[in-house]
């Protein structure tokens, strides 16, 4: 059986974010689209709003213990948990990541759970095969701020079961994470953007029609740092795997049934000329501000040119087997 | 090696020379085929489109390769320091030319010795983000003495620009002392306490995209009393400060480096500060001459140095004694530095992580004062790390300061001189705080962590009494 616990959070009183929430929602909604989480109510999402005082920390616990109760009960099952987080973290260790909750501001400094804490909490409940953990925050140096530890006991180990483990990190320890404007008026975090396009098939590199976590963390190491660079900003991915969390295969990749695979939206009035990897000349012509290029793109680098102002920009295909989106 | 059909001759070059770039190349199908430490490379190469992956310790740029002849590509590597740009030549050119030019002669009229400060801002890109224009940009930096006197604001008449061609530069000869650089847009404010020494020159660069770009910004201080475009010690400073946010990159300078860090002594008391703080048993450049910066005296706690007239408190230091919650904890994180007080004192780096600048001096103000009037004087451990140690040396010593003297070194500090009720905030902050160490003493708890949640604590002491 398959569980989630993902929280979002933007609405802290100092520095509010503006791409947490959303990003808890894509993140969710890609597990349920994908039947990666199959029963609705094994999801359980933690978000904050304006109006409520969510996630102060004990809705975490007892959405893991309910989630442990359900899980002990399929002894025979392999059992799967997902933990994602989106919202201010803090780098206290290269193993250990402050997770701020709700209230956490300059005065509430300690409001935050401890990543290795929670972490080891899931794995001692015996009660999952597989954990996968994704941690969209801030690793900044700050050794001062302390983390909560899960409310209950998590020290003491329960039963035979060794998960393998996946952790994700959006950025190295030591370091920030970024979000990103997606349009005019909404903004995302990098890292999960980039997760969900990697697990939805980017990160099939190699067309098996899975993505493994091994894929994951080859994609997430080779490739998000220029992810990130398409939005300026220079942020590095962390994975970490233990207990043979390499093998764990993540998801099935559909197969696309639309023709076409890329498309590129134009931001000026140009001449413009898109050529395929080969460096042949797949398509050539007049563009105007607004006017979309729908295209079946080889996997790997491509490129578009402005053949008015000389500007060229790398169009990376990471999947054929996706529909991708680019500006120029 | 003869050309194959299907291969062409390639050479990839970098119009400034940048010791110890990594560089990777990737192949139209994601296939990595170069990745080394190089500043140059020649490769035959498949026809096809191929990724250039550039890094320099915390700077990456990434860049196209169309290869569908024998090509030579020359790239700029978007580093924010100024020597190694010297060839720049897309969008560069104007830089380190105008940089040296004015590092020789003030561009005030009429003065004609020789500059020992100067300031450059100058466009990543001067063909990028025409909203931006060096003589708007001019006119937000002050300059203001150790008494928080307005000395100069830059404008077009004291400082020289292009707005053509993105830079501006401003240079004067000062008395030795402290001073502040204080720029100011809008709300926002930052301010860089400097020093003018004697036979020094202290440059001060800045660089823009859409805004200027402070993170990368930095201060030097050169013997040499000018800034030349051939000048290595730029990048070498560069290299230090990443050994500042981790030590193992201390091992990254190469002896080139050493030799260029023992010629300049304000290198040199960088690299003393970071090891001695670190508790490095035989630090390097001990014997080598340096630039008597205060945190290089407070860090070896030299008693003779710490009375002079114009030390300031370290506010990264000052941040770092509000983590020492028990006399025996010890302080693990390395702290990035002594250095923040070079490259911006409101920068809370340390303490709040980072996460953005001050939004709130008067709140500083707060802390601060409270912070010095009320700590009790802290004895000095053995076993304390030299971060604790040093926080508590400044502890104590502007712990005993008066009133006078606290508020001249507040309004030093915060730069709030536009502020009409300044005055009246420090006095309420002074005068207002009186019961953080009745408080502390009563929940046994350190005065500290009293300051940091006083509301919290002064309802619980409250309750008590």
């Amino acid at each position: 059986m398959e569980y989630a616990i993902v929280i979002g959070i933007n609405h802290y009183e100092e520095r509010p974010l503006s791409g947490a929430v959303a990003d808890a929602d894509a993140f969710a909604q890609f597990l349920i689209n994908k039947k990666l989480v199959s029963k609705s109510a094994n999801l359980k999402l933690l978000k904050s709003d304006e109006g409520n005082s969510m996630v102060l920390g004990p809705e975490i616990d007892k959405a893991l213990e309910e989630i442990v109760k359900d899980a002990r009960s399929r002894k025979t099952e392999s059992n799967r948990l997902y933990f994602y987080f989106s919202g201010h973290g803090i780098g206290n260790t290269f193993m250990n990541t402050a997770l701020c909750l709700r209230y956490w501001n300059s005065v509430y400094i300690n409001h935050c759970i401890s990543s290795l804490d929670y972490t080891t909490g899931m794995v001692n409940k015996g009660a999952f095969d597989e954990i996968l953990i994704f941690l969209d925050c801030c690793r900044e140096h700050d050794t001062t701020i302390k983390g909560n530890s899960p409310i209950g006991d998590w020290q003491n180990k329960v039963g035979i079961r060794t998960p393998k483990i996946f952790v994700c990190n959006s950025t190295i320890y030591g370091k920030l994470s970024y979000e990103i404007a997606i349009n005019s008026d909404q903004k995302r975090g990098a890292f999960t953007s980039f997760l969900i396009e990697s697990l939805s098939g980017d990160a099939d590199l190699s067309g098996s029609g899975k993505v493994t976590a091994l894929d994951l963390k080859k994609h997430i190491e080779d490739n998000f740092l220029s992810y990130a660079q398409r939005f300026n900003k220079i942020q590095q991915g962390s994975v970490f795997t233990d207990t043979g969390g390499d093998s764990i295969v993540i998801c099935g990749v559909e197969k696309l049934n639309t023709e076409l695979n890329y498309e590129i939206t134009f931001n000026r009035n140009s001449n413009v000329t898109l050529r395929g990897r080969d460096t042949k000349v797949i398509k050539s012509g007049d563009v105007s501000i607004g006017e979309k290029w729908s295209c079946k793109l080889e996997q790997g680098f491509n490129m578009i040119i402005d053949n008015n102002s000389g500007e060229q920009k790398l169009i990376a295909n990471y999947s054929e087997n996706t529909m991708s989106y680019d500006e120029f | 090696m003869m050309n194959s059909e299907n291969k062409f001759l390639i050479s990839i070059s970098f119009n400034q020379r940048i010791e110890g770039m990594h560089l990777t190349i990737v192949d139209a199908t994601f296939e990595t085929i170069y990745n080394g430490d190089s500043e140059h490379l020649n490769l035959e190469l498949f026809q096809g489109i191929y990724q250039l992956k550039a890094n320099f310790i915390d700077y990456y740029q990434e860049y196209l390769l169309l290869v569908d002849s024998d090509k030579n590509f020359t790239f700029d590597f978007n580093y924010p320091s100024v020597a190694p740009i010297l060839s720049f030549i897309t969008t560069h050119e104007y830089f380190s030319g105008n940089s040296e030019y004015y590092s020789h002669k003030s561009t005030i009229e009429g003065v004609t010795d020789k500059p020992n400060f100067l300031v450059f801002g100058a466009k990543y890109d001067k063909d990028l983000f025409k909203e931006v224009l060096p003589e708007n940009c001019l006119t937000e930096y002050y300059i203001l003495d150790m008494n928080n006197e307005l000395l100069f604001q830059l404008n077009s008449q004291n400082s020289k620009f292009d707005n053509d061609f993105g830079w501006f530069a401003f240079s004067n000869k000062f008395e030795n002392g402290l001073y502040f650089l204080k720029w100011t847009n809008n709300a926002s404010n930052r301010i860089f306490p400097f020093y003018i020494y004697n036979d020094y020159q202290t440059q001060f660069f800045i660089r823009y995209s859409q805004n200027p770009d402070f993170d990368n910004s930095f201060f030097f201080y050169s013997s040499r009393m000018e800034f030349r475009q051939d000048a290595e010690e730029y990048l070498v400073l560069d290299k230090v400060l990443y050994a500042y946010k981790d030590y193992k990159n201390y091992e990254l300078l190469t002896e080139k480096d050493r030799s260029i860090i023992q010629q300049h002594p304000y290198l040199v008391t960088l690299v003393l500060i970071l090891q001695l703080t670190l508790k490095i048993k035989e630090p390097d450049y001990l014997n080598d001459e340096k630039l008597l910066l205060p945190d290089l005296n407070l860090v070896t706690q030299s008693k003779d140095d710490l009375n002079t007239d114009d030390l300031l408190p370290v506010i990264s230091s000052i941040m770092s004694m509000y983590a020492v919650r028990q006399k025996n904890d010890t302080l693990t994180f390395k702290l990035a530095s002594l250095i923040d007080r070079t490259i911006d004192h409101l920068n809370f780096d340390i303490f709040w992580n980072n996460f953005s600048k001050v939004d709130d001096t008067a709140e500083l103000n707060d802390i601060y004062t409270q912070f010095l009037q009320k700590s009790k004087p802290y004895s000095i451990n053995i076993n304390d790390n030299q971060i604790i140690k040093l926080s508590k040396v400044v502890a104590n010593m502007f712990g005993k300061a008066g009133k006078e003297t606290i508020r001249e070194r507040l309004n030093s500090l915060m730069g709030n001189l536009q502020s009409e009720d300044f005055e009246a905030k420090i006095n309420d902050a002074i005068d207002s705080i009186g019961d953080i160490s009745q408080i502390a003493n009563k929940l046994n708890l350190p005065p500290t962590k009293v300051l940091r949640n006083y509301k919290t604590y002064k309802d619980i002491y409250n309750k008590l009494k």
